[in-house]
């Protein structure tokens, strides 16, 4: 880490609570910059030269101009006014921002990776400050992520740092989920004290058993006369022998409802949690879920909360009870004898420290082991899941052997380990068991020197049992703890994170008409990339709008911005005027009808699936919204009709049937905005008329954007605006276009070229 | 095999003859002649041309298993120029200038000795060394953030996005690829 970065971590922790600007005013006094023209805007650090080595750089922006310094020495100066271009660019773990002025373009800083996000914030910052002279306020600093309280850092994705997290504070909010079931905490925290009460005192009435009548003096007595035992000795005997019998049944009584309670009040808890994770991560925006992988999402929904559930039902309990347990006995033991307590607990500590150390060892044995586990799947679920891949190819053999040496290496690794683990594991069996013949020692000259009886030598040989038994799950307690740890701090975090598109407090429900405006609109999924740069586009109400172009020219990127999935990075979108932050994000979606791309159904009925978008709607209406989408047709064919199941396990459809699922779902709705986004690029051409027509007559009075790659599709448009590298390069109707003869006229004609030559060798076909 | 894929689409590779690199600003430019015969083998243009491009970036094919074959060079607009069969058969200026544009490119630091990996709470923290001295960072779902490249080359990525690279376990010392040798 340079010296800048240091400073600058100094100065995030020591004066967190002073104002961007008194930050900035420490860092500029930082670094010299006499003779800097204008006012000092902000000032960020970078770390790599221009070989790719190590240094302590700053550049300081003004808004006049900017600075580069390399170890504190100034090395470059720019006019702002006089620069064309501010370029961020990422490289391969590293990046850079460049500037082209009238003698080429330079390079400014170069960074790792760390400082991609600082670069690509800073550079935009710099373009809007030439073409504009405005500048936004301070935000950079936020992009060290670094927690401010110590100075680790921030991992991408999450918001607290895992170190510093306030664990109390946790627990309590967890308490305060749990507050539902607090009776059954209550009731099981009873149970448990009686069943500690049980298990220490079964030890005990074994004493009484062999002190009272097994060994006593009148039994000794009695047979040493050679008679049976006496009726008082015998009913003595069997009633302990009962009372040992009931605690046994007691126990189980009493371990069972305490089970059963804890289970009661641990389940609804989860299940409470897993909603509020749940119902926090559909509250996200796109962007911040598609941060994360749905895999690790999923993990956070049911991974950790069942990591936390097995904690609090399955460990917790255990903990206590174990806990209250080995305390207890190891007090009994200290007051009944102190010398034999240190005797029976001098191998403790030993197996103790010895687990702790193997424990690594052991973690990182069966760590190998389950990659390779895991491997294995892997392979298995690949070749599954490309079957018809790999018939095709007539490649099995290869596949086989694929398998074949996952599995090789798998059980390698587990022979290994398995060798290792019964080696090691039985040695502190006898390690303890040295304990136990201490024990033996001791007791048996006590008992032979007359100090101790019998029973007593039972109890606490019972006592000792019962200690040894749990001390191995004493040595995986930090592991088990801190893992419930982790997962509760990785819970809290996805409850605890902001929702980023979220509605401005003066967001209304709107009637929306659909006319629809949009502003200098500039916006990246990644920062740094541009995918749409400042674009500015009218779209009457009632209008359809053709959008065409290359792929990824930012077609989709536009429709997911106008439905508000993200915000954009800069400019707005105002529909019927109002900008669509100021619209609540209910109002607007149920008014947006959108055919996507990728045509998702749920698993269900193909009826649930069209009445998803309106439910409780009357069944003729899905009927016709059905007919309208051209899907009544192929649904009423099928065996079960309507009431076929899709998705997984269930039927499947194909793609074009999905298609007209999904136009349906998105016409039941009766949106005053309708996206289709290649809604008919699965269709032959001949269905595509049909639902052309049709969606021609309902699509009146409708603002449409349709976008699609098949020109035709786009016939009934009213203009057709062509993107080009997230730019608009061309506006106007196919006509105006035509005669323009740029990029749409290209496309145009290359389409035809295509579509002429297919047909020409298809004339040739069927002449044969 | 003979493949007619070859026979169609032919991948132009630049000659050292034809292609001169040179810095400008600290980046790369090229200047090309063209040549003499269009690959398709339809336009053909007797004269050949001379372009020159004030920037070019260079794009390593693969960059896991050669680091100096195989490089695409790209105009500003990403269109590719040529590729670069091999570094080695440029001329020595020229070599220096590419393989310093391809150390800017590709920014990856080279780990000489693990010092110590602590996981907690799902998240390694790493020390290690490198030739630059002691650096610390963060990987995030450690398992999954180690590729191995081969049997004796790893890399690392750590949270940002940077990357760290064993270029040969063998050669790490023993204490180093104990640490490490867990995650593998």
């Amino acid at each position: 880490m340079g010296r800048f970065e240091r400073v600058l971590k100094r100065i995030l922790k020591k004066e967190k609570r002073k104002t961007p600007a008194e930050i900035r005013r420490t860092l500029f006094a930082s670094l010299p910059h006499d003779g800097l023209e204008g006012t000092p805007i902000t000032a960020f650090a970078y770390n790599v030269d221009n070989d790719g080595r190590r240094i302590d750089g700053a550049v300081l922006i003004t808004d006049k101009a900017l600075s580069v310094y390399a170890d504190k020495k100034e090395i470059a100066r720019y006019v702002i006014g006089r620069c064309e271009k501010f370029e961020y660019r990422a490289l391969v773990g590293a990046c850079e921002i460049s500037v082209t002025d009238e003698g080429g373009e330079h390079i400014i800083c170069r960074g790792d990776s760390s400082k991609c996000e600082l670069f690509a914030k800073n550079t935009r910052r710099l373009e809007r400050l030439r073409e504009t002279g405005e500048y936004s306020d301070d935000e950079t600093l936020e992009v060290y992520r670094v927690c401010p309280k110590c100075g680790r850092k921030l991992p991408r994705g999450m918001q607290s740092c895992l170190h510093c997290a306030d664990k109390r504070s946790m627990f309590k909010r967890l308490l305060e989920i749990a507050k539902p079931y607090r009776w059954y905490i209550f009731v099981s925290a009873l149970l448990f004290f009686v069943s500690f009460a049980l298990q220490l005192l079964g030890p005990y009435v074994n004493k009484l058993l062999v002190d009272g009548y097994i060994d006593s003096s009148e039994a000794k007595a009695q047979a040493a006369a050679g008679g049976a035992a006496s009726g008082i000795v015998m009913r003595g005997f069997l009633l302990t022998i009962l009372l040992m019998l009931g605690l046994r049944v007691a126990t189980y009584i009493i371990t069972a409802l305490r089970n059963l309670s804890v289970m009661q009040a641990g389940t609804g808890f989860i299940i409470d949690l897993r909603r509020k994770v749940f119902e926090k991560i559909q509250e996200l925006s796109v962007r911040t879920v598609s941060k994360r992988t749905s895999g690790e999402l999923m993990r956070r929904v049911t991974g950790d909360t069942s990591h936390l559930e097995n904690f609090i039902v399955g460990q917790l309990p255990n903990i206590i009870e174990q806990t209250v347990l080995l305390v207890s006995i190891t007090v009994i033991l200290i007051v009944y004898d102190p010398r034999l307590a240190l005797l029976i607990l001098l191998p403790m500590p030993v197996c103790l420290v010895g687990w702790r150390l193997l424990r690594r060892f052991f973690h990182r044995m069966y760590g190998k082991q389950w990659e390779a586990e895991s491997r294995t799947g892997t392979v298995l679920y690949d070749i599954f899941s490309g079957i018809r891949v790999v018939k095709a190819y007539r490649t099995e053999k290869k596949e086989f052997d694929r398998y074949d040496k996952a599995a090789y290496e798998e059980k390698q690794i587990a022979v290994k380990n398995e060798t290792v683990f019964n080696m090691i594991d039985p040695l502190f069996g006898f390690i303890l068991n040295l304990g136990a013949m201490f024990l033996l020692y001791y007791t048996g000259t006590r008992i032979l020197s007359g100090f101790m009886s019998l029973g007593d030598a039972a109890m606490l040989s019972s006592y000792v049992s019962l200690l040894y038994g749990h001390i191995g799950w004493v040595a995986n307690l930090p592991r088990i703890i801190t893992r419930a740890f982790t997962s509760m701090v990785k819970v809290f975090d996805v409850i605890d994170e902001k929702a980023d598109v979220a509605d401005a407090a003066e967001a209304v429900d709107a009637e929306i008409r659909g006319d629809i405006d949009i502003e200098d609109l500039t916006f990246g999924y990644e920062e740094g990339t541009d995918v749409l740069k400042k674009v500015n586009l009218h779209i009457p109400a009632g209008k359809m709008v053709g959008i065409v172009g290359r792929s990824g020219a930012g077609k989709s990127t536009l429709i997911n911005l106008i439905m508000r999935l993200y915000d954009p990075d800069s400019g707005r979108i105002l529909i019927d005027g109002r900008d669509i932050k100021n619209i609540s994000q209910n109002s607007l979606r149920s008014q947006i009808g959108a055919v996507l791309q990728e045509t998702f159904l749920f698993k269900g009925t193909v009826y649930d699936n069209i009445a998803y978008a309106l439910p409780g709607c009357s069944r003729d209406l899905v009927l016709s919204a059905a007919k309208a989408a051209g899907a009544h047709d192929f649904i009423i064919k099928l065996p079960d009709g309507y009431d076929t199941v899709i998705g997984e396990n269930g039927h499947t459809l194909s793609g074009g049937e999905r298609q007209r699922v999904s136009i349906a779902r998105a016409l039941l709705r009766d949106p005053r905005i309708l996206i289709l986004d290649e809604a008919t690029a699965s269709l032959d051409t001949e269905t595509e008329k049909n639902i052309q027509d049709t969606l021609a007559k309902l699509i009146r009075d409708r603002t449409t954007i349709a976008i699609a790659h098949r020109l035709s599709t786009l016939r009934n448009a009213d203009f057709l605006v062509v993107l080009d590298k997230g730019t608009v390069a061309e506006v106007g109707t196919h006509e105006q276009l035509m005669r323009n003869k740029g990029i749409y006229y290209g496309l145009v004609m290359a389409q035809r070229q295509m579509s002429s030559r297919s047909g020409r060798q298809n004339e040739g076909g069927s002449a044969r | 095999m003979d493949n007619a894929l070859s026979d169609v689409v032919k991948l132009e590779y630049l000659d050292p003859e034809k292609a001169e690199f040179m810095l400008k600003n600290g980046y790369i430019a090229l200047k090309l002649e063209r040549p003499e015969n269009d690959p398709a083998g339809e336009e053909n243009d007797p004269e050949g041309t001379e372009s020159e491009y004030d920037r070019v970036f260079l794009h390593r094919c693969f960059p896991n298993e050669f680091t100096e074959e195989y490089i695409s060079v790209l105009d500003r607009d990403g269109n590719e120029l040529g590729v670069i069969r091999s570094i080695g058969d440029f001329p020595e200026a020229a070599r220096e200038i590419l393989r310093g544009e391809l150390r800017r490119k590709y920014h990856i630091f080279t780990i000489n000795a693990v010092l110590s990996i602590n996981e907690k709470y799902g998240y390694s923290y790493w020390k290690i060394r490198d030739s630059e001295g002691e650096r610390d960072f963060t990987v995030r779902d450690t398992y999954r953030s180690i590729n191995r490249i081969g049997t004796d080359r790893v890399t690392v990525t750590d949270v940002d996005g940077n990357r760290f690279e064993i270029p040969s376990l063998a050669a790490l010392d023993r204490r180093s690829r104990r640490k490490i040798e867990m995650y593998l």
